[in-house]
């Protein structure tokens, strides 16, 4: 008795939590979903973007670098 | 239970999941700057490995390659390779929802596991590091330290960084600023230190012992700093999914580990070289050097430099991983997965033998690395030209462009094995044998990214494979 009882409590336990996670995921998945959908209007303003000119500073700090490396391997 | 609660707790989880997990995060959540994200990522590289790579590479080439290696080398590297983070600002993701694109939906659940177990050992060198400075700034003071000390004082390093990290993005912000700025002044006051102790051109000038002129040295001294900054490509997008321009995101990540992580390498390589001179013998242990080198009470100054910077590492650290694993395993609460990250490193600390086996992790970790950055990198850019069907990442019920092959995508597997073997073709770092010379200029771990790189870009123009992993394009919407 005392051991179907407590199995009872677990699942009734169990369910719960079985409940709760599903609730949990369901709400997950609908966040997820109403943020790409933010993304998505065409009033959303994406967080600035890397430009041109950032590139090209990077490539030329690169060349700079790779310079240096073989300027290295002579002294 | 009641409903109120209930609701209350899930919407506790989802705020923690914008910043823990896998909700993209919007330009309006967005909390980091330049400044900060500078700060937290020169946190997650200023540690007690940063010691060891200067010491190990003072034994291989003078102390000016070492000084053009470690920064230009390093720089060059994380320009290339962590440019992609600015998808993690773009759309508020970490790089490992776009790498379901690369691997598919359960593939990366493998890849990120793989990575977790060869990366997470660097962390237990850190613990062991840790503990050895305690016990050697405990013998300053007179007091010897019981045997079972060390692995305590180990564990200790990893639970009160993990407590750090499960408190939240805030602790972690606080922590670094506070700490960063003085490590970085600390390791300043190191170089003072070591350049008045020792005749300045005995550092400047230093050559390593048995030094012929050889240019492999140097090569080799190039690819460990390579291998050295790509090891934190798995954890480079944690920080810039939070930050608010992708400017700001990569270069915070380029000079953050470039010059603050390079600079302790430097630190490390000085402390070395300035033991040698003093005691006939190199050591990379700063209790040990600013006690030697100068006086006694010094060695304080190493308990802020050695215990505080592991433990903001692995804080920083544990929080990167935590967040890495939520993507892969949305449905374990983060304090549950940090909690399995702390396991695994205290089983190692107990293990006590990962400073003996860390050449093998390393060398292993080195392999894998390179041709994961290079697939990022090619996918981002070349194949899927940044744009990402987000809702096929995010496996929303109906859409499945990422699914390929039983959850696996057969082509990024390919490439990954095939980056790997080209390390290891190229260069076996076990038994330190060179295997194809020609390519050994480019260094393993540049011969194995540019090797990857073009081998994902090769087969991603034939159109049966581009049909395969380009699946995705009639679901682009962003």
């Amino acid at each position: 008795m005392l051991n179907k009882n407590t199995d009872s409590e677990i699942k009734k336990t169990e369910t719960a939590e079985i409940a709760h996670d599903k609730g949990y995921d369901m709400q997950l998945e609908e966040e997820i979903i109403r943020k790409i959908e933010q993304m998505e209007s065409s009033d959303y303003v994406f967080p600035q973007r890397m430009k041109k000119g950032n590139y090209i500073f990077i490539a030329v700090a690169v060349i700079f670098c790779i310079a240096s490396i073989i300027y290295g391997a002579g002294i | 239970m009641s409903e109120k609660q209930r609701r209350g707790d899930i919407e506790r989880s989802l705020t923690r999941n914008a910043i823990f997990g896998i909700v993209p995060v919007l330009k309006s959540e967005k909390i980091y700057g330049f400044l900060d994200a500078f700060l937290v990522l020169s946190g997650y590289c200023i540690a007690t490995w940063s010691y060891e790579q200067g010491a190990y590479l003072a034994t291989l080439v003078g102390f000016k390659q070492l000084l053009i290696g470690a920064f230009f080398g390093a720089i060059a590297m994380l320009a290339i390779y962590q440019l992609p983070v600015v998808l993690s600002v773009r759309y508020g993701i970490d790089i490992w929802i776009w790498l379901r694109a690369v691997f598919g939906y359960r593939g990366i659940t493998v890849v990120s596991v793989v990575i977790i177990i060869i990366n997470f050992p660097w962390y237990a060198v850190c613990a062991d590091l840790f503990a050895s400075s305690m016990e050697n700034l405990a013998a300053l003071f007179g007091f010897t330290a019981p045997g079972f000390a060390h692995v305590l004082l180990a564990i200790a390093c990893v639970l009160i960084g993990t407590l750090v990290a499960s408190r939240g993005i805030g602790a972690i912000t606080w922590t670094t600023r506070i700490l960063v700025p003085l490590l970085l002044f600390v390791g300043a006051i190191v170089i003072v230190i070591a350049f008045g102790a020792v005749p300045a051109d005995v550092i400047w000038n230093y050559r390593p012992e048995g030094y012929t002129g050889s240019i492999i040295p140097y090569i080799v001294s190039i690819e460990a700093n390579f291998a050295f900054v790509i090891t934190l490509v798995g954890g480079m997008a944690e920080i810039p999914r939070l930050t608010k321009k992708e400017n700001s995101a990569v270069w915070a990540g380029v000079l953050g580990q470039g010059i603050s992580g390079s600079f302790f390498v430097v630190v490390g390589a000085v402390m070395a070289i300035a033991m040698q001179y003093v005691t006939g013998k190199m050591s990379n242990d700063p209790t040990l050097m600013l006690a030697t080198l100068s006086i006694p009470a010094l060695g304080c100054l190493s308990l802020m430099l050695v215990g505080f910077a592991n433990i903001g590492t692995q804080a920083v650290g544990s929080y990167i991983y935590g967040v890495m694993l939520k993507s892969s395993f949305g449905k374990i609460k983060y304090n549950t997965l940090l909690a399995l990250l702390a396991l695994y490193l205290c089983i190692l600390c107990i293990w006590g033998r990962i400073i003996t086996y860390f050449g093998s992790f390393l060398t292993v970790s080195a392999c894998v690395y390179a041709p994961l950055a290079a697939l990022l990198f090619v996918d981002f850019f070349f194949v899927r030209r940044q744009k990402l069907a987000l809702r096929s990442a995010f496996c929303i019920g109906g859409h499945d462009a990422y699914s390929y092959s039983r959850g696996f995508n057969i082509v990024g597997f390919v490439c990954l094995v095939a980056g790997i073997l080209m390390s290891l073709v190229v260069y076996n770092p076990l038994s330190c044998k060179i295997h194809i010379k020609f390519l050994f200029w480019l260094t393993p771990t540049g011969c194995a990214f540019l090797g990857t790189g073009l081998l994902y870009f090769g087969l991603s123009r034939i159109p049966a494979v581009r049909k395969y992993i380009l699946r995705d394009r009639s679901e682009i919407t962003v």
